[in-house]
């Protein structure tokens, strides 16, 4: 009896106990380990190490491979949050009528989700370098005869597409169950209103799609910053390291350039923005609830 | 007239959206039926000759086994997963305004949701052998813990919408203790998101290349799918054939999970109003 | 409460199957048979590793041995030494930097008065001793050169150059007809195809393997300048590259470049002796040639190379004595001549009987272990990538100042 007035008084910490351990374990701790060895200049390879001070760090700042993989990260990250937002309402809401054969399209668009990023990188290299050259000379396209993840110019729209490629089956998903979530009635007594589809669309679909908005915000953010997978499968982070980003960085550094010290320096300037970021983000939200 | 129009407009995207989505499926399909060399010199080209010789490489080189530890360790990771997030994201849901406590934890939890995992690869493959847990139980552990932060967040935002604090009131006038009214009431109204978290981390781990890499790599018996597949490529020489065919049998099985649990996940994803 | 139904039902099949993999990996522990790990980092190799392995466990059956060969082997490596967990016999490559800082951290088994470095060519092992201890056992070499398409030269009335203007004038002749002079892959991740390129034109420029490393990495803080007239010489050479390589080649991966070489489109293919099995799966119809990078003058050819199977023994293992008399096999003409007979690149057992076998390889590799062949330049570097990367971006945009502040950023976190 005893045990259960305490469960019963305590609940609310026992139910968070196991997550709150495994984060400490398996994420502070190595992030702790990594803070350590960002003062020394450890190569990662023997258990020798010197401590060095803040050396690393200021040599982050006239790193220019740290700025352009910055700037890409940023730039890919905002791009991908867009285009996941928009083209997943779009095709959404496609999707969200009652006509033939648009069960089977759902299942379709879900397709991409399912691919490993190392197939995807596979399949996509060759399109890039016969697939489209090919169609590019057909129709007289000087633009396509190249391959677009070679040149310096056209690689970061190349990367983005296949990142939407497969990064909007899943959005599509989410906005979908968010439309479908609103009553029949409510976009019927619209139509006999005589609202238009603009109309409808920002004041009656999207005051129901924003909390599929902030989860699908929330996910094309997360895979924008730790983006890896598929670029290393695909660029490598190259041409003339365009579209390294801060992950295969630090990767970089760590395991093939034997800088462990310096990457870790590096990964703990990223997980400092990354606190202010979340910080700030949470502040801006709260005011939007308030 | 004008209806009539905008809905063939409607299937002309559609369509159009579904061929970018075919294509990279069948050149995988194809390639799976071609030989090595051809893959290679001929990669957009019919197989010639049509050959099920990476299968049966497949089956001779002992896919079983890893196609086992893959379903195994995804089985395992996801109920593990979807036995303790949710629980803590019920409790933070429920006491993050009146405490400051939860806030803080909430933020403790979410924070590694936007940390690359090269960061902190190093110490953690050497802390998983220092605890000897450089094995299959180990990587399970591991998928739980780095699946917290953006499954917890998912539910608590879902949580606070969909099921609300008066539920628990009448719960407990009705002499229901906490526990219970967890497993009996909150647990089953949050199927939809049970749905959207099962696809998102079963995704990520039936994938994962890098974790298994470097807690299992030592006994190949214990191998995962992905692991397997990529054996097939190395710096120098890559068999292709095998590979493509491995990724047929990788994607076959999630459409078929997928399929059978399409109607459950719209509709369960609906039916729970995300309002 | 079906929920409820297929979670419990979940739980149940996770016990189950988690007891299951308990049972498996419980049963492997037999009394008297010492296991050792062989860690090896030839992918391509791994059938006959294992054929010799088979062979080596019928002979010695107190001996069994753990074959382990993963994806991304020099990754694994890494993780697995700093975690203090180092295989028994390992498969590093001793003129890379991680084998010397390892070497020389203690890491490594000082194998200096094994009887069985006797199998190898005299002096094989101690090119690479550190600290006048051997701490490696290499077997094979690899060498990097120029494959040719032999048949097709003879059809163009083409012959080797031999010289480095010989060179640029055939690329010329090439352009000439409908084919490509180069079978190349100018990205970023298969950017180490042009390592042996780029250190051998240094080698070939400067004359030698001290004399490259003397402007590159022991040249002082920002040493190295346009203005230098060897600088110069070498973006000459990596000039030659430039617009000469199949079409798209800035976007082709290392397989498309070997497949542009065995369809004949494209008649020079700058790679490893390595490159080899690859090019044959593709069944050219051609005979193949190599021939090393021309130097200045005739007679002044060099190739680049260095081990390729070279085994060390952990200084922590547990069963040095197996793990020594698996060494010892591996040193053996029985294990050599079946590695040899599949693999081609010239071997340090001097057992072996090579006469007459891989001939289209021969123009290189018959000058492995003379003074024709330079060791890798990384072997007085910390690290090598940026090194290949830098040099496909220089072939790909032609910024010669980009390149000269590249590479100096790259060797001064080294000076």
């Amino acid at each position: 009896m005893k045990l259960k007035e305490f469960f019963n008084k305590k609940w609310a910490y026992l139910f968070v106990l196991v997550p709150i351990l495994l984060q400490i374990i398996f994420f502070y701790l190595p992030m702790l380990e990594g803070f350590f060895y960002s003062f020394t200049d450890w190569t990662g390879l023997t258990p020798n190490y010197e401590f060095i001070g803040m050396t690393n760090y200021a040599n982050i700042l006239s790193d220019q491979k740290f700025m352009k993989s910055i700037g890409f990260t940023l730039t890919f990250t905002t791009a991908l949050i867009i285009g996941e937002i928009v083209i997943g309402i779009l095709v959404a809401r496609l999707l969200n009528r009652k006509a033939k054969g648009v069960s089977f399209f759902r299942t379709a668009y879900f397709f991409p989700a399912v691919l490993s990023t190392v197939t995807l990188g596979l399949i996509f290299k060759q399109v890039f370098n016969y697939g489209l050259p090919q169609i590019g000379e057909l129709l007289n396209i000087e633009f396509l005869q190249q391959n677009l993840i070679a040149n310096e110019q056209t690689v970061f729209w190349g990367v983005l597409f296949v990142a939407l490629w497969q990064g909007v089956a899943m959005p599509i998903i989410i906005f979908l169950a968010g439309l479908q979530s609103i009553p029949d009635d409510i976009m019927e007594a619209a139509s006999i209103d005589g609202a238009n589809n603009r109309q409808k669309f920002w004041h009656i679909e999207l005051p129901y799609l924003l909390p599929s908005l902030s989860m699908v915000f929330i996910m094309a953010l997360k895979s924008g910053l730790t983006a890896f997978d598929l670029i290393y499968a695909l660029t490598g982070g190259g041409p003339n390291n365009e579209t390294t980003t801060l992950g295969l960085l630090v990767y970089d550094y760590a395991f093939k350039n034997n800088q462990y010290g310096y990457a870790n320096a590096i990964a703990v300037v990223l997980f400092i923005i990354i606190v202010v970021v979340s910080v700030i983000q949470i502040r801006v939200s709260k005011r939007f609830e308030a | 007239m004008e209806q009539k129009k905008t809905n063939i407009l409607h299937y002309v995207i559609l369509g159009i959206g579904f061929c970018l989505i075919f294509i990279p499926l069948y050149l995988t399909v194809m390639s799976s039926f071609k030989e090595t060399g051809q893959i290679t010199g001929d990669f957009f080209g019919l197989p010639n000759p049509f050959t099920f010789d990476n299968f049966q490489r497949l089956m001779n080189d002992g896919i079983g086994q890893y196609f086992m530890n893959s379903t195994v360790i995804s089985i395992a990771a996801i109920t593990l997963i979807t036995l303790f997030v949710p629980m803590a994201a019920f409790s933070i849901a429920r006491n993050i305004s009146n405490n400051k406590a939860f806030a803080l934890m909430y933020g403790f939890l979410t924070l590694g949701i936007f940390v690359p995992f090269q960061v902190i690869m190093i110490p953690i493959t050497s802390m998983m052998t220092k605890f000897g847990l450089s094995n299959i139980p180990g990587l399970i552990i591991l998928y739980l813990a780095y699946a917290v932060p953006q499954t917890l967040f998912l539910y608590v935002g879902y949580i606070k919408l969909a099921i609300p604090v008066e539920l628990d009131e009448a719960a407990a006038i009705d002499g229901c203790g906490k526990f219970k009214m967890y497993f009996k009431i909150a647990f089953p109204l949050m199927k939809p998101m049970h749905a959207t978290t099962l696809i998102i981390n079963g995704l990520w781990i039936w994938n994962d290349f890098l974790l298994p890499l470097l807690i299992l790599n030592k006994d190949d018996s214990n191998w995962t799918l992905p692991l397997f597949q990529y054996n097939y490529q190395g710096q120098y020489f890559s068999d292709f054939g095998p590979s493509f065919a491995s990724y047929v049998v990788g994607i076959s099985v999630i459409l078929i999970v997928y399929l059978i649990f399409q109607k459950h996940i719209i509709s369960g994803m609906t039916n729970g109003a995300v309002k | 409460m079906r929920t409820k139904k297929v979670f419990g039902t979940m739980v149940v099949v996770t016990t189950l199957a988690l007891s299951l993999i308990g049972c498996g990996s419980a049963s492997s522990s037999a009394s008297d048979v010492t296991e050792i790990e062989f860690f090896s980092q030839k992918k391509e190799m791994q059938t006959t590793l294992n054929e010799i392995i088979k062979d080596f466990e019928a002979l010695h059956p107190e001996i069994k041995v753990k074959f382990t060969n993963v994806p991304d082997p020099g990754v694994v490596l890494k993780t697995r030494i700093a975690s203090g967990d180092a295989p028994d016999v390992i498969n590093v490559f001793p003129q890379n930097a991680d084998f010397q800082e390892w070497a020389k951290a203690g890491m490594f088994e000082d194998l200096t008065d094994e009887s069985y470095l006797s199998n190898l060519t005299v002096g094989a092992a101690e090119s690479y001793a550190i600290e006048d201890k051997v701490y490696s056992v290499p077997l094979t070499s690899n060498a990097w050169g120029f494959f040719y398409n032999k048949t097709a030269f003879e059809e163009l009335g083409l012959v080797v150059p031999r010289t480095w203007s010989e060179f640029e004038t055939l690329v010329k002749t090439i352009q000439g007809t409908d084919k490509a002079p180069f079978a190349a892959s100018l990205t970023t991740a298969d950017a180490w195809t042009l390592n042996g390129y780029h250190q051998l034109a240094w080698a070939t420029v400067t004359g030698g393997f001290s004399q490259a490393n003397d402007a590159l990495v022991r040249s002082g803080k920002d040493g190295i300048s346009l203005a230098n007239e060897d600088m110069k010489q070498v973006i000459e050479r990596l000039d030659l590259l430039r617009g000469t390589a199949q079409k798209n080649a800035n976007g082709a991966t290392y397989n498309d470049a070997v497949a542009a070489f065995a369809s004949g489109n494209a008649l020079i293919f700058p790679n490893g002796t390595w490159a080899l099995p690859a090019v044959q799966s593709q069944n050219p119809d051609f005979e193949i040639g190599m021939f090393p990078f021309p130097g200045i003058n005739e007679g002044e050819e060099m190739t680049v190379g260095a081990a390729d199977l070279a085994l060390s023994i952990s200084a922590n293992s547990k069963e040095k004595e197996a793990a020594q008399t698996f060494v010892e096999y591996m040193t053996s003409k029985d294990a050599m001549q079946k590695y040899y007979d599949v693999d081609g690149s010239p071997t340090s057992v001097t057992a072996v009987d090579t006469d007459g076998k891989f001939e289209e390889m021969a123009g290189v590799t018959d000058l492995v272990f003379t003074e024709k062949q330079i060791i890798w330049l990384q072997k007085e570097w910390t690290s090598e990538e940026t090194f290949h990367h830098l040099t496909v971006d220089y072939v790909n945009n032609a910024d010669q100042q980009q390149l000269v502040d590249k590479l100096n950023a790259f060797f001064n976190t080294m000076k």
